[in-house]
């Protein structure tokens, strides 16, 4: 097993109301080698709350986060950058990709931040490109690529590491219909070669690629969905009805 | 009506942005109100000289106005540019351009008025104050001051006039953008700046040529021309430099790819090259602030400190007469007179000189002529004067001369007057009881010679040369020690007199008549160093007011780009927090980033200000030998004041620096 979330909960306080809220009450479920695993539930419901706490960005309340048998939740803080950038990849909805720097070196960035030598940064680099379709794109700034290619570049960053875990929050948010499908394929190429993938979607489509489907409201992981030999179509069809059902919401 | 709600409302909701504004705005408007206060206060006439002051402070109301000018117009385009985006919005829900122009420039009105009220009071006390340190600086003791309402009224219309201009400004800018633009103005990319070695290389030699002015100035008058010019030269070539030279080496940072690929290396040197752009203007702006500031309190403050020297140079004894005449003529007129007068007249120290030669000296010739920049003045010393002054005996043939260049430098080996050639026999550094610089001209070349008759020819030459109509002869110096009252009675006594040639006449009172010839002229050190004190006092003030109008323009320049700055950066940091950045990491990324950015214009405006120096050196030296040190010292004292209020401002900057990015 690689990933083990138990019990899991996070509250948040403002410093100064004494109103809380609940983002998560009390999630628990595990993550195998390889599995591609699809977290969805309304706004508001506390997805990305999760997310962040178990990429180390945010701080349970209580419960553990388990990686590869090291909890994640007990690291020191001078050591959770570290951790990051060793461990997980991100890709997020809206890229997060430096102005400043050129997109090979938006891509380097995790490695030169590991102190990594520039022969293996490039030679890593080499094998990626292609399958990314990016090779042409490396000498250019962020602002003059397209969203698709933006995020694609931005899945390279997340994979250059050789991360166990890929985290992605609403990756396909910010794009068009034809370059999230498109975004979707790849993400399920990558996970064919054994990459662990765990996303977080409001979307029946963006979910309907990944091999399980887990269903979170009010910061409890309600139900799952497995996709089997299905087609993506098809597992669409069980997750959106599984939607308007169990949480009471229409989703396309 | 409607408007002046809205410009009212959008103040008191967007305070934060208006503040740094309005806080310019305010203390623009005192320091030129507390300038023309003290200029038309009718105090200022009863101090010595206030011609001279009035001429200053005009000089420094009229600086003061231009970099309120400029530093409005930078303080409202930053403002404009932070409010494009509530612009774009209003633009959106229906409002016409014209609308919106009109809110901005009602928004501006309130601006000019609460400016005028808040900046009118405050004025009004701080000019008191600054009163008070003027009047010191002066050595007087005068102490009311009046306010004036004409200044207010000159200020208020000088202000009115800046802030229809930045309606101007404003209304055009709104104009120009379409909605969209205003929107969206604030996040859009940019491609990283290309390194122009052309233009790289103009800027290294426009500072080049700059430095070569000011290090090649021969004398105070040649400084006082080539100032501006290598002035000039240096903004240019600063800005340049920062424009593309930097750019050039951080591209060959980023090229050294071992270099480049290391934490620390990668963001910052990345950062700074992707900024350089928008950077290249401030950081030049700051340095050329910075140096600006540096020269104009090193040189008040190094004149201001050097009077005392001066005065001691020149004032062997306090008082010192001079008399148109042979030194034994003038020793007994004085005695006589003296004696009448019943002054007691200490240590005096008598010697005579012939007439003094006013003219071009070029290569060891010397000419009958005014030429600005070669300008010497040559007093004639006879072997028994020097012997008479120091005890030491001088053997000199007919054509040798020995030459004390008290002031300037004499190198040559030989001097000719015409033709009459005297070869130097060697070169002395100095005469006892004789004073080492002059306080009119730049140049002084005393030349001792065997006899009067040698150089009588030369002396007749000159006359002629000036129009026949005082023949040259000599003159006679009496110093001597008498208290300041004396002084001035012995002055009064000897107005009376008139010396041409071998004559001494007394004036007769009681018939109009006009005597040939000269008064013998008497200076008492007391009335001297008040001049010297006025004057440069004067100066000191006026620099003191321009360079804490710098240092505020700096702390301003510095703030604006610390807040816009943060604003693009907090994007990034956060980005390098989650990819595996530590929030310290982070931390001593910014912190490497901003004293690099707070260096740089230091180290520059420092380097800018080696060079204007030299010309410091030889423009105070107008107004007698600078001492060397003292100079140095001053300046370098001043380099640090300066240095360590920046180094103040910019971490109360880098405070709001900070808050923002890590919020
Ligand atoms: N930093 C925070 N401080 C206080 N409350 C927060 C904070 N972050 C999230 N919340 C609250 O926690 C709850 C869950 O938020 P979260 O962002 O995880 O939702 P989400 O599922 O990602 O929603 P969406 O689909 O809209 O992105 C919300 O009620 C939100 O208001
Ligand atoms: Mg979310």
């Amino acid at each position: 097993m690689l990933l083990q979330v138990n019990h899991l909960q996070k509250i948040f306080q403002t410093r100064f109301s004494k109103e809380k809220t609940i983002a998560l009450q009390d999630v628990t479920f595990s993550v195998d080698d390889g599995e591609y695993i699809a977290i969805m539930g309304e706004s508001g419901s506390g997805k990305t709350t999760l997310l962040n706490t178990l990429a180390t960005l945010e701080k349970p309340t209580s419960g553990s986060v388990i990686l590869n048998g090291r909890d994640v939740t007990k690291i020191k803080e001078n050591k959770l950058a570290e951790f990051r950038r060793t461990h997980l990849g991100f890709i997020f909805q809206d890229f997060n990709l430096l102005d400043t720097l050129s997109v090979r070196d938006n891509i380097f960035l995790p490695l030169v931040l590991g102190r990594q030598k520039i022969g293996v940064m490039q030679q890593r680099l080499e094998e990626l490109a292609p399958k990314l379709n990016i090779a042409d794109l490396l000498n250019k700034q962020p602002f003059e690529l397209s969203g698709g290619q933006k995020q694609r570049v931005v899945i390279a960053r997340a994979l250059i590491t050789g991360p166990e875990l890929v985290l992605a929050d609403e990756p396909t948010a910010a794009l068009d219909f034809r370059n999230s499908e498109h975004l979707l394929s790849l993400l399920e190429e990558i996970n064919g070669t054994g990459q662990t993938i765990l996303m977080v979607t409001h979307s029946a489509i963006a979910a309907s690629h990944a091999k399980r489907v887990l269903f979170i409201k009010d910061g409890r992981i309600f139900h799952q969905l497995y996709r089997a030999d299905r087609e993506a179509a098809a597992f669409m069809q069980e997750i959106s009805m599984t939607m308007t059902n169990l949480l009471g919401t229409e989703v396309r | 009506m409607l408007y002046l709600k809205l410009a009212g409302r959008n103040i008191r909701q967007s305070i934060s942005n208006f503040l740094p504004f309005a806080l310019s705005s305010v203390v623009m408007f005192i320091m030129n109100l507390m300038v023309a206060t003290i200029l038309l206060s009718p105090s200022l006439k009863k101090l010595q000289g206030w011609g001279n002051f009035a001429m200053l402070l005009i000089l420094g109301l009229i600086v003061l106005t231009l970099f309120a000018v400029i530093f409005m117009i930078y303080s409202y385009r930053f403002l404009l540019k932070r409010r494009t985006k509530e612009f774009g919005l209003y633009h959106i829900l229906g409002l016409k351009k014209r609308q919106i122009a009109r809110i901005a420039a009602l928004e501006l009105l309130m601006m000019l008025l609460a400016t005028v009220i808040a900046g009118t009071i405050l004025g009004i006390i701080l000019a008191k104050f600054l009163y008070l340190i003027f009047i010191h600086l002066l050595g007087e003791n005068y102490f009311d001051l009046q306010w004036s309402p004409i200044a207010v009224g000159i200020v208020t219309a000088t202000f009115a006039c800046i802030y229809l201009l930045l309606m101007i400004l404003g209304s055009f800018s709104i104009h120009r953008q379409s909605s969209l633009e205003l929107l969206n103005n604030a996040s859009k990319g940019e491609k990283e700046p290309r390194s122009r070695g052309f233009l790289a290389v103009l800027g290294i030699v426009s500072l080049a040529i700059g430095y070569y002015l000011a290090v090649t100035v021969a004398s105070p008058f040649d400084a006082l021309t080539k100032f501006f010019i290598a002035v000039l030269f240096v903004i240019f070539g600063t800005l340049l430099f920062y424009m593309s030279f930097t750019i050039w080496l951080l591209k060959r940072q980023k090229k050294n790819k071992n270099y480049y690929y290391q934490p620390k290396h990668f963001i910052t040197v990345s950062g700074m090259l992707y900024r350089m752009k928008q950077n290249a203007v401030g950081l030049a702006n700051i340095s050329i602030l910075v140096t600006m500031t540096f020269v104009t309190l090193a040189t008040t403050v190094g004149l201001y400190s050097s009077i005392n020297g001066f005065l001691n140079d020149y004032f062997v004894r306090n008082t010192i007469i001079t008399v148109n005449t042979t030194e034994q003529r003038s020793s007994a007129f004085i005695d006589q007179v003296a004696k009448e007068s019943g002054i007691p007249m200490k240590h005096k120290v008598v010697y005579e000189l012939s007439n003094s030669l006013t003219g071009a000296m070029k290569n060891g010739n010397f000419e009958n002529r005014q030429n600005l920049s070669s300008l010497t003045t040559v007093n004639f010393m006879t072997a028994e004067t020097y012997k008479k002054l120091t005890g030491n005996t001088v053997h000199l043939n007919s054509n040798q001369a020995i030459a004390y260049p008290a002031v300037g430098s004499f190198t040559e080996s030989s001097i000719r007057f015409g033709d009459q050639t005297f070869n130097i026999k060697n070169k002395i550094n100095g005469i006892r009881n004789f004073p080492s610089i002059r306080l009119t001209t730049a140049n002084w070349l005393i030349l001792i010679v065997n006899s009067r008759a040698q150089i009588q020819p030369v002396l007749d030459a000159a006359t002629k040369a000036a129009g026949n109509i005082l023949p040259l002869g000599f003159e006679t110096t009496i110093s001597a020690d008498a208290a300041s009252k004396d002084a001035a009675k012995l002055n009064k006594a000897l107005s009376d007199y008139r010396v041409d040639g071998n004559k001494i006449q007394r004036l007769d009172t009681t018939k109009e008549q006009a005597l040939r010839g000269t008064a013998p002229s008497l200076l008492s050190y007391d009335d001297i160093h008040r001049q010297f004190l006025a004057f440069a006092g004067g100066f000191l003030f006026i620099g003191l007011v321009l360079g804490f109008t710098f240092i505020l323009g700096t702390a301003l320049i510095i703030y604006y780009k610390q807040i816009s700055e943060g604003e693009q950066d907090r994007r990034s940091f956060k980005i390098l927090q989650e990819v595996g950045l530590s929030g310290d990491e982070v931390r001593q990324t910014i912190r490497s980033q901003v004293l690099l950015v707070f260096f740089l214009p230091i180290v520059v405006a420092v380097v800018h200000f080696g060079f204007a120096f030299i010309m410091i050196q030889k423009l105070i030296s107008l107004f007698g030998t600078t001492r060397f040190g003292l100079l140095l010292l001053t300046s370098v004292g001043t380099i640090a004041v300066v240095a360590i209020i920046y180094y103040f401002i910019y971490r109360q900057t880098s405070r709001a620096y900070y808050r923002i990015v890590e919020r």
